[in-house]
């Protein structure tokens, strides 16, 4: 039985391209990502979108960069993010979710929640959100079956003030591409042969 | 699942109750569960001498494991004897949620599903949608993705499900009744194939479009509706199927299908959540007795099915209807207080998705009173005229 090819793929690879593994060297840093996203909040960057970023101080406040990753940061990069001083030091979760929406209504969005905090099956929690409780920018990405994170608990800044915040972060993921497509089409060959009918 | 007592009694003077000693019919009884919401719907059929039919899956609420493996294990049965077959009438994972794991349990069960979901072109979509998205929540497509796979790597051949063809046969030797058994699909049509065929294309990713998760518009081209002839008796299940206006789909075709079993069912499992888009006359009139015993599982994502005009109507067509949970009874987890008094100052509620898992269980007299029809309620489950309650 031909065994279906197993899809081997890093954080940066996905994001970004292979050949940005390359061009920033954090290949090696890849698995520490993926280790601190699950414990930390921060938003999932590609390196591309930080060096767009670094000038938009309201996208970029609650960035938390491994300093791992920043030291492999190309040097005129890791500068600009350096002089960014993030204004949030860190953030602690007190909830997290993982959703997408099922439904966008008049005034509210309908969506499903996986508890990430608590444990429990996906997608087995649903709420409604009212528009008005989201961003402009946020709001406009919120379609229907978009995927996004929403974590609530408390923030802390540099002057040591402690705030209780709310935020949905829309997963900006990557897209298909022709690799991608690619590897489904042989895949489902792969399936498909192997589904004699009875 | 949790387990209430209760009495109530029916207008036709049949006793309904739910108890906590649950045990396996008798190898002469049919039985026909109706499990639900859990995160889908999910029909377990007892065709006689320990043969089990899965239609659907739906994993517990309360659990997270598969609704029907939780069942017969609560009955003192082994999952892998006892399921001959398997039905998949859905391929979302808003469906068929468990059936990976339904599938993993029972080794000895044939697996049935529409001849379209073997399609490569299906098949890739699956795989693409399926690919990692770095998120908890489901791909849309991870059930049946993983189905695929189990079959691959079993060699396992799959039947197909299209109108009116036998998927299954249980000889009356071996029913432990006397009755030969015969399971059905009574679809889809091949109008309904195509027209799968073509919301499929407008599904399959493009290169430079943002991965996303796969949500399907419209209604369920390929719901399998099938027909369970025991003896005398009969049940039909009436999946997700909608009516059209197209007479070559939906429910018309199979009302008018020459080729269908005849006869008519004493018990129906109401299509799409007793909702009015599913609603055939004819079927009620030439395919069902009077006042059989219809039952259904509530929907609430978004929309609520049955809605009250929906009760209405079902409840002027049988006094004998059952749903598995009432409908907006829906528990909140306990969280920290920061996090409720967040939630409280952005009007948020966070609930269940689904109400408590609760089953609606119709078991006959066995030989000799066949069609003698003992129901019990389980969970959440309530008559049609308790859904608002």
């Amino acid at each position: 039985m031909p065994e279906i090819k197993a899809r081997k793929l890093t954080e940066i690879e996905t994001r970004t391209g292979p050949e940005s593994r390359t061009s920033f060297g954090v290949a090696s840093s890849a698995d520490l990502w993926k280790e601190h996203y699950d414990k930390t909040f921060f938003e999932k960057k590609t390196i591309e979108t930080l060096a767009e970023e670094t000038d938009d101080k309201e996208k970029y406040d609650t960035l938390n960069i491994p300093d791992c990753i920043e030291q492999s940061l190309p040097y005129d990069l890791a500068e600009k993010l350096r002089s960014r001083a993030p204004y949030v030091v860190s953030f602690y979760p007190l909830q997290e979710w993982d959703g997408f929406v099922v439904k966008v209504g008049k005034d509210s969005l309908t969506v499903r929640l996986t508890d990430l905090t608590n444990g429990g099956g996906a997608d087995m929690e649903e709420a409604e959100i009212p528009l008005d409780e989201l961003d402009d920018d946020t709001r406009s990405q919120l379609t229907k079956g978009q995927l996004f994170r929403w974590a609530i608990g408390y923030e802390r800044s540099r002057s040591g003030q402690k705030t209780r915040i709310s935020r949905i972060i829309v997963r900006r993921l990557p897209t298909w591409t022709k690799d991608d497509l690619a590897q489904a089409q042989e895949e489902a060959a792969i399936l498909s042969s192997s589904l004699q009918w009875e | 699942m949790i387990w209430r007592k209760h009495r109530r009694r029916l207008q036709s003077s049949q006793v309904v109750f739910s108890g906590n000693k649950v045990t396996a019919p008798h190898p002469d009884q049919v039985e026909i569960t109706l499990i639900g919401p859990g995160y889908g719907e999910c029909a377990v059929v007892h065709l006689g001498n320990g043969s089990w039919v899965v239609i659907d899956s739906c994993i517990d609420s309360e659990t997270g494991k598969p609704a029907a493996v939780d069942y017969l294990e609560s009955l003192g049965l082994s999952p892998e004897q006892a399921v001959v077959e398997i039905i998949a009438t859905h391929w979302h994972d808003d469906h068929i949620r468990g059936m990976a794991d339904l599938l993993s349990h029972c080794q000895n069960a044939k697996f049935c599903m529409s001849t379209a979901l073997g399609k490569k072109e299906f098949i890739a979509m699956v795989s693409a949608y399926d690919q990692q998205l770095f998120t908890r929540a489901t791909s849309g497509v991870r059930e049946i993705h993983r189905v695929f796979e189990i079959l691959s790597r079993r060699g396992q051949h799959p039947r197909h499900a299209v109108a009116s063809r036998s998927v299954y046969f249980l000889q009356a030797s071996q029913s432990g009744h006397g009755e030969a058994c015969t399971v059905t699909t009574l679809s889809p049509s091949d109008a309904q194939i195509e027209k799968f065929y073509n919301e499929i294309s407008a599904l399959m990713p493009e290169v430079k479009k943002t991965k996303q998760r796969c949500t399907p518009q419209g209604p369920n081209h390929l719901a399998v509706v099938i027909w369970i002839a025991i003896g005398p008796v009969a049940l039909l299940l009436g999946s997700d199927l909608e009516e059209t206006i197209n007479p070559d789909t939906g429910w018309s075709v199979i009302v008018n299908s020459r080729t269908r079993p005849q006869g008519r069912a004493s018990v129906i499992k109401v299509p799409h959540h007793g909702s009015s888009t599913a609603h055939n006359a004819d079927v009620w009139e030439q395919m069902l007795i009077p006042a059989p015993f219809a039952l259904l599982t509530p929907f609430s994502r978004g929309k609520v099915l049955p809605d009250s005009l929906d009760v209405e109507r079902l409840s002027t067509l049988t006094p004998n209807g059952f749903a598995t949970a009432k409908v907006g009874k829906k528990k909140s987890k306990r969280r920290p207080r920061a996090v409720e008094k967040t939630l409280r100052e952005a009007d948020i509620t966070i609930r269940q998705a689904e109400p408590p898992t609760g089953f609606v269980r119709l078991r006959n007299g066995g030989v000799g009173n066949f069609s003698d029809w003992a129901v019990e309620l389980n969970g959440g489950a309530c008559q049609f005229s308790e859904l608002y309650t």
